[in-house]
């Protein structure tokens, strides 16, 4: 029979308090349905935590975190309040104190690889990689059989453009778990990004492989292939991407790219435009159709689509640069100048040479 | 082949649209006497400006066989004459109009007739059809004796494919008029300008020249250097001539001017020697130029020069032969340096063939840079005439290649004096051009470069999900709240004596029929305690031996945080007229069955019998008094009887047993009592109480 700490507890004290009120010893038994309620906590505390609990379950996070904070007052040590509020701190965006409630939860073994995870993730979104990396880390080490850790810890890695131990990871994650296309699909991109194309189209067509309708994976798998100058089975590859998803606005703008490399710049900018007419927030659209009419010297499109992608972002360096290319031919270097100054700003570096080739130093100045 | 068939196309479509030529002749022209005679008249003239003398006046000659031309348009001669006017004075691309016009009035007029026309053809880039000119005029010519000829046609043909190379990939340039401020409908040409183009000197042949004096030989003006400059502002100041001493009532020509703009170099013809010449600024006023000593100058012909930036050395064009009193030879780039010792310049050398070419090479200019020369070439690729090429002096020494700065900086016809300015984006350049103020015009060239790229946005989802991962919230469920543990206690005594009792306790969970807990009281106090979960109805059975045993149900409340039931227990000694209650045995609602919660109190009572063998009990059955009494007589006899068919069941003997039926005589609350219970269930209570079976021994 399993009894509880708290029932023996309880015995003991009372043991204790009724010998020496009554000068003689006498035995405690205990039921033996005594079980039934084996969590020794008292009811107060428990209907606080399951008044917690709807209240989560009404997004009442605040009463929530109330409801259990109480269930803690009375029972401190009751751990499915504990770990039910660390979460409902989380849903309730209060981070700081999650974070806490989670650094609590990592000494009870059983959960401790689940609070890790989450102190990873909350890491993860302050972008503190390194503090990510050291959480995805400790949950692995409580718990290597699961392979989202790795896969995670290894994103961590990518992010911090540390491919090898990225791909180290992905290889661990999909050692244990072997049809994972996204897993598949970022190895890919770690290795795309080692310049590794080969291996890099080989996992791609593994995500591919697992999840055939994965349009990111075929996404990847075209820009690799467009990267490569391989522009006719980049385009296949995208047509495919957009066969299972038409309106993946990403595939339409990287195949109008594939096009545009290829001379085809009647199709890049059908495919431009139509990713304009999907997201006509996505300012790299407009910035593409500049692009290409700056190829077709129509310098007049080019001011007109760079500014619609300038306005819906104004920080793209690209766009300010091909306005600027514009702006120059059509012989209005004040502007091209300002739109140089502004593309470098915002990372174009070839556009701070222009600027001064361009003498404009002295234009704007004068 | 395709050569016969283009000719053969020439000459058909020659023939087909042929006109009838009109010579000048006064039998042709007997109706109108006095104006052929005048026409005539300007034709003699004019045939005698284009004997050289030593040049041909061509530029005289062109008004009078207009006026010729006027009076008759039908003459091969004079059209081929103004043909030759103009293709040697401004308007070049005039030319080919009329030699296409002798040629149609009288293709055999004229021997050269298709040099011409591939001249024509070749300063307007019509390439195809001046090389097929070209290759006409070659069948015309003996290769044995014409050589010369042949080579000098052969070089044309190799001008018009470069040209059509050149123009297919055209150099990214503006090409701007430099403004009225500079230019004038007379020539203006060879600028230079200080390194940041601010200041600027070029020859023009204007009527303000120094004297106001022409030069008959070709009917212009005498050159002379004007300046001009950008000081304040961005607009040039209108050009002056910058007067003497540098300038004279003869030709004079600025041909370079040092970095900083303090010292000038100046042409001077020097009766046909060329020669290079100094000046230096003083404050405003230039000093009288001064003859450089040998080795820049020598008994040949000396034309353009320019100091590099840090004034070390001077690039320079001489016609000097290679070696010491030989022929002439073409125009070449040396270079000297400055024996800043000496005071003097020294050891000049040719430049490599990367530069130099068997043909004229001249308009040198040294960028700022140092490194990089700008000159005009008759050879290498030259689309014809001059063009400008660009060499860069290597780290080795060496010079790279020189390289065409393409069209539309080049063109057939001679490109000269090209200067590029320090940023490497401004350039000048002397040019005819149809929209210019007349004549040749200073440009400013803007060299744009390579076409820059257009920068294209590529986005991919590298990572298929790059965000935070999902939280794993994961709420764990309610729990079912139980009441708190109760502590069920008490003594267990001798119902007479009141001394402690060891006896044996066992406890039932009446819903599940299961014995929770057995345990005994303590031997010396008779206490116990035992922890048990509430919300549950419970019986207790306490024996001892030789007493009767006690039964008794009780509920243990649900939802009470802590909750004590205490049961104190006093047995009675098995002895004769003792009776209990049997609690614990239960019957359904109006009925005599046995209910299956009633087997454990019944299994007391057999071990009792069992224990106690000379044990002689009556069992009673009791109701409440609600029904007739006669019915619950009857119902309480049966389930008397009940018990004891229970017990003969499990082998009592059944001498041993006897039953009664009482119904409602024996209450333990009698209705009197029940009827001041207010509450319904104390009420309900009284009567459970009522509703009993008892045992009373009888015998022992």
């Amino acid at each position: 029979m399993k009894l509880n700490l708290f029932v023996m507890l309880f015995a003991l004290v009372y043991c204790i308090n009724y010998s020496v009120a009554q000068q003689d010893s006498v035995k405690m038994v205990v039921a033996k349905n005594a079980d039934v309620d084996s969590s020794g906590i008292d009811p107060k505390a428990q209907e606080a935590y399951n008044e917690g609990i709807s209240a989560f379950e009404s997004k009442k996070y605040d009463q929530a975190i109330s409801n259990f904070e109480k269930a803690l007052s009375i029972a401190p040590d009751f751990k499915k309040a504990q770990k039910n509020l660390a979460y409902t701190y989380l849903s309730a965006g209060k981070n700081e104190k999650a974070a806490k409630a989670f650094e609590k939860l990592t000494s009870d073994e059983e959960i401790a690889h689940l609070a890790y995870f989450e102190l990873a993730v909350l890491a993860t979104k302050r972008d503190s990689l390194d503090q990510a990396i050291g959480y995805y880390s400790k949950a692995i080490e409580a718990n290597p059989a699961e392979s989202k850790y790795h896969h995670q810890r290894g994103i961590q890695y990518f992010k911090k453009e540390d491919y090898e131990s990225a791909v180290k990871d992905f290889t661990k994650g999909l050692a244990i778990n072997t049809t994972s296309a996204e897993m598949y699909n970022d190895r890919g991109s770690a290795f795309r990004k080692m310049e590794k194309l080969d291996r890099a189209e080989a996992d791609y067509k593994k995500a591919i492989a697992n999840d055939p309708r994965f349009v990111v994976a075929y996404n990847n798998l075209g820009s690799t292939l467009r990267e490569a100058g391989q522009h006719d089975r980049a385009i296949k590859t995208f047509n495919k991407a957009i066969a299972i998803d038409g309106d993946f606005h990403l595939a339409l703008n990287n195949r109008g790219y594939a096009f545009f490399e290829s001379g085809d710049y009647k199709s890049a900018l059908k495919d431009f435009m139509k990713v304009t007419q999907l997201e006509p927030s996505y300012a790299s659209a407009y910035n593409n159709l500049a692009a290409v009419y700056l190829k077709m010297k129509d310098y007049d499109k080019v001011v007109d689509y760079a500014t619609k992608a300038i306005n819906k972002n104004e920080q793209l360096g690209s766009a300010y640069y091909n306005r600027a290319a514009a702006y120059e031919m059509l012989r209005k270097l004040d502007k091209a100048c300002e739109d140089w100054s502004n593309a470098s700003a915002y990372g174009v570096s070839v556009a701070d040479r222009y600027y001064g080739q361009t003498g404009c130093a002295n234009l704007i100045e004068k | 082949m395709k050569k016969i068939i283009v000719l053969a196309i020439l000459c058909f479509s020659v023939s087909a649209l042929a006109q009838k030529e009109v010579v000048f002749d006064k039998k042709n022209f007997k109706d109108n006497k006095k104006a052929y005679k005048e026409a005539e008249d300007y034709l003699e003239e004019a045939d005698e400006l284009m004997i050289p003398n030593p040049f041909p006046r061509y530029a005289q000659a062109l008004e009078l066989y207009k006026k010729a031309n006027d009076f008759n348009d039908k003459s091969s001669h004079v059209n081929f004459q103004l043909g030759l006017c103009y293709m040697n004075t401004a308007e070049k691309f005039k030319s080919l109009e009329y030699f296409e016009k002798s040629f149609k009035l009288n293709p055999n007029k004229h021997v050269d007739i298709h040099y011409y026309l591939g001249r024509g053809h070749h300063l307007k880039s019509e390439w195809d059809e001046a090389i097929q000119h070209y290759e006409a005029h070659k069948k015309r010519l003996n290769a044995k004796e014409q050589l010369q000829d042949m080579m000098k046609v052969n070089k044309l043909i190799f001008e018009c494919k470069s040209g059509k190379e050149l123009v297919k990939d055209p150099t990214r340039v503006w090409i701007d008029n430099m403004g009225g401020m500079i230019n004038s409908e007379y020539p203006e040409y060879g600028m230079i300008m200080t390194a940041d183009a601010s200041e600027i000197y070029f020859t023009s042949r204007r009527p303000s020249t120094l004297g106001g004096g022409k030069d008959l030989m070709i009917d212009q003006y005498f050159e002379d250097v004007y300046t001009s400059n950008k000081f304040e502002g961005n607009s040039w100041i209108k050009a002056k001539n910058i007067g003497d001493p540098v300038n004279t009532k003869g030709h004079d020509a600025a041909v370079a001017l040092s970095p900083d703009g303090s010292k000038m170099i100046v042409y001077i013809d020097d009766k046909g020697d060329g020669n290079l010449y100094e000046s230096v600024r003083e404050g405003n006023e230039w000093s009288k130029p001064k003859k450089f000593d040998e080795p820049i100058n020598s008994d040949y012909h000396e034309a353009s020069a320019w100091y590099t930036s840090d004034g070390k050395r001077i690039f320079f064009i001489s016609e000097r032969p290679l070696e010491k009193r030989g022929n002439p030879k073409d125009r070449d780039i040396y270079v000297a340096e400055w024996d800043a010792e000496e005071e003097e310049w020294i050891d000049p050398q040719r430049l490599p063939e990367e530069v130099n070419t068997k043909y004229d090479e001249d308009g040198i200019y040294v960028h700022p840079d140092g490194k990089t020369i700008y000159f005009s070439s008759k050879g290498h690729n030259t689309m014809g005439g001059y063009d400008v090429f660009k060499s860069v002096l290597q780290e080795d020494g060496s010079w790279s290649k020189a390289e065409n700065m393409g069209y539309p900086i080049n063109t057939p016809d001679d490109d000269v004096f090209f200067l590029v300015a320090a940023n490497g984006r401004d350039a000048y350049m002397t040019s005819y051009r149809e929209d210019g103020f007349g004549d040749k015009d200073l440009y400013k060239v803007t060299l744009l470069g390579d076409e820059k790229e257009p920068i294209l946005m590529a986005e991919d989802l590298l990572l298929a999900n790059a965000e935070a991962p999902s939280s794993a919230v994961v709420i764990e469920p309610k729990v079912e709240v139980k009441d708190q543990l109760a502590i069920l206690k008490g003594i267990v005594r001798d119902d007479k004596t009141k001394e402690p009792l060891k006896a044996n306790i066992e406890l039932v969970d009446n819903e599940t029929n299961e014995v929770v807990a057995e345990f005994t009281s303590d031997a010396k106090t008779g206490r116990f305690l035992v922890s048990l979960p509430g919300g549950k109805n419970y019986g207790i059975a306490v024996k001892a031996e030789g007493y009767l045993f006690h039964s008794e149900n009780f509920n243990v409340k649900q939802n009470e945080a802590y909750k004590e039931v205490e049961k104190n227990v006093d047995l009675k000694k098995v002895d004769v007229g003792q009776s209990i209650v049997l609690r614990n045995i239960f019957f359904d609602l109006n009925k005599y069955t046995l209910r299956d919660e009633s087997e454990k109190e019944l299994m007391r009572l057999t071990k009792l019998l069992n224990d106690n063998p000379s044990l002689k009990i009556e069992i009673s059955g009791h109701t409440d008094s609600r029904g007739s009494a006669a019915y619950n007589k009857e119902l309480s006899k049966n389930r008397a009887k009940a018990v004891v068919d229970y017990l003969v069941g499990k082998g009592i003997s059944k001498d041993r047993l006897e039953y009664a039926g009482y119904g409602e005589e024996q209450p333990i609350n009698s209705d009197a009592e029940i009827s001041k219970l207010k509450r319904r269930a104390e009420i309900e209570d009284a009567h459970q109480e009522n509703r009993r079976t008892e045992f009373k021994i009888l015998e022992n």
